[in-house]
């Protein structure tokens, strides 16, 4: 990131930015996004859950058909919640799940196994019997998920390694090989293999960079973007690894304490947010310049300055040209609204 | 359902090898207890149909214990019942496969101790005892003792699958706990007065009436106890 040249002039006072007319737009405020209009593979709509003290308040996520979203969050936010109740593995104490448009609640036993059989799902471990084989996995996908490309998952196991070119593949070594063997990236790529060839429609997948080297991470990253391809499918992912999701994702959920605190599209937030670094008499110009709308400024205090994050970056630029700002990133993005100071 | 049915026959035979030494271990050791262990037992006089029914009885429930714990357990490692609950099944399915599994499982150990039984009458022949009779009298012990079982997992399933292997440890215990009931001699009676009951139906009834009473019985409180597992899984937060 090339952070600009800092020319600010501590002279002006904050009543010349209170003069100044300035340039301000009326879009919908920061971090918000309405997809209702959109057409959804996974609707949830006002999702509570409580469990103790931590709960999910009234939560509604989209995922466009042909999408990426990503859901970011500290530890115990409630995305692995949030997934499951997406999934069905958790049931919601209020609002309602929709997949491909039609309310999970509403279905019947074959339906809802209808339903499921375009889901695919990917948990941050490998998340199959440890004393089952990669061959009894890759049988085991085929028995459950009808639409099965038997000979797409050979082939993708065979180029992720996990399943060695051989004239009886189900015989070597590595086809033999137990769960419990595998390691990390491995039983990742397993899980990739089994959802992509069963022909699901929407993956979900919870933190399935997490613990990976950077290669293999790299690789199950461009296998996502491979199979993104044809734009029929859609993903819901849950990531640490923000960097991960700058490049796959087109839109950025953040989940703090069970509630939405963030939600925008990724361009938005590369093209159009921004992240002011300013001095301390900076800040208070700004304050004063009522740019930003009181009780909307997310400020983090820095070493030598504050960071504030701007919504819309050419046009802060225009109106305070000797700031320094810089593009936003989901890390900071996600920093300055987890942590932030309101003002 | 068969995804899951073959996923928990997949972890049955990679278990096999530990569950055959675990039947000759107890093969060993019952029946050295049995022939050695007595201070006035000479080897003709051993009554082998109580070393038989012994024996059959610790491999059933042995195995119904290792089974049931190692299916639920597993189930709860590695996250794989959330990864299950993604498969394109329904949660009826599920307990369906799981109740089908453990039903063909009892039924392999009851013709596995009836076949080991009958290695065992063509070595007592030897003894000059009436094997067939010895048959005769094992034969409805071994049926007994399968329905037995199943009754005892009418009440157990539900509670795993309402709670799952962690939180419901102690409905695990109770096989294991069974066969060590069975040494206070009261309870001992008490089967050998139900084995009795149903071998004097048997005889009544003939060609096994009494049985397929029992198991009529039996396998209504085995689907009884199916559909509340359902209904109580259902509502679990996996």
């Amino acid at each position: 990131m090339s952070m600009k040249a800092y020319v600010g002039t501590g002279a002006q006072s904050a009543a010349h930015f209170a003069k100044k007319s300035l340039d301000m737009d009326n879009k919908l405020p920061l971090g918000s996004l309405d997809l209702s209009g959109e057409i959804c593979d996974l609707r949830l709509r006002g999702i509570g859950k409580s469990y103790g003290e931590f709960a999910l308040q009234s939560v509604s996520l989209d995922v466009p058909r042909g999408s990426i979203v990503g859901l970011v969050g500290r530890n115990g936010a409630g995305k692995t919640t949030l997934m499951k109740i997406a999934l069905g593995c958790v049931k919601s104490d209020s609002g309602s799940v929709e997949l491909f448009g039609k309310t999970r609640d509403n279905l019947s036993g074959t339906e809802l196994t209808a339903l499921k059989a375009r889901i695919g799902y990917v948990s941050s471990v490998c998340a199959y019997p440890l004393q089952m084989s990669v061959a009894q996995v890759a049988t085991m996908y085929s028995l459950a998920y009808p639409k099965l490309d038997y000979q797409l998952l050979e082939n993708l196991l065979e180029r992720m390694g996990l399943l060695k070119s051989n004239p009886k593949p189900h015989r070597s070594y590595a086809a033999r090989k137990k769960v419990g063997e595998l390691s990390r990236g491995m039983g990742m790529k397993l899980q990739l293999a089994c959802v992509l060839a069963c022909g699901a429609d929407l993956l979900v997948m919870d933190e399935p960079t997490a613990g990976l080297d950077p290669i293999v991470r790299d690789e199950v990253l461009d296998i996502l973007r491979e199979c993104m391809g044809d734009g029929t499918k859609s993903i819901l992912i849950s990531s640490h690894i923000t960097s991960d999701l700058e490049h796959i994702a087109d839109y950025i959920v953040m989940l703090e304490e069970g509630k939405i605190a963030f939600a925008s599209d990724c361009d938005r937030i590369y093209d159009e947010m921004g992240v002011a670094h300013l001095r301390g008499e900076e800040l208070e110009h700004l304050l004063a310049s009522g740019y930003i709308p009181a009780g909307q400024i997310r400020i983090v205090k820095r070493d030598f300055s504050w960071d504030v994050l701007v919504p819309n970056r050419a046009q802060f630029e225009r109106n305070f040209p000797n700031f320094a700002i810089d593009k936003a990133t989901i890390d900071e993005t996600m920093t300055l609204v987890a942590k932030g100071e309101l003002r | 359902m068969l995804a899951v049915l073959y996923a928990d026959w997949c972890q049955f035979l990679r278990k096999l090898p530990q569950y055959l030494l675990a039947f000759a271990a107890v093969i060993i050791i019952v029946g050295a207890g049995a022939v050695f262990g007595g201070d006035d037992v000479d080897i003709a006089q051993v009554t082998i149909t109580n070393l038989q029914i012994q024996i059959s009885l610790t491999i059933c429930f042995m195995v119904v214990y290792i089974l049931l714990t190692g299916a639920f357990r597993d189930d709860e490692a590695n996250s794989w019942q959330q990864a299950r609950d993604a498969l394109p099944l329904t949660r009826a399915q599920v307990v369906t496969g799981r109740y089908a599994f453990v039903f063909a499982a009892i039924i392999t150990v009851t013709v596995v101790c009836v076949l080991l039984n009958g290695l065992l009458v063509l070595a007592i022949q030897q003894f000059d005892i009436d094997a067939l009779e010895n048959m005769a009298e094992v034969g409805p012990v071994l049926v007994a003792t399968a329905l037995m079982l199943l009754v005892l997992l009418s009440f157990q399933m539900p509670v795993l699958f309402w709670w799952g292997a962690q939180r419901g440890w102690f409905v695990l215990t109770l096989p294991a706990l069974l066969p060590l009931l069975m040494t206070f001699n009261a309870v001992k009676q008490g089967f050998l007065l139900a084995v009795e009951t149903l071998s004097k139906l048997y005889v009544q009834l003939g060609m096994g009436w009494s049985l397929v009473a029992a198991a009529l019985l039996v396998g209504l409180l085995y689907f009884a106890s199916l559909k509340l597992s359902q209904r109580l899984y259902a509502k679990r937060d996996l």
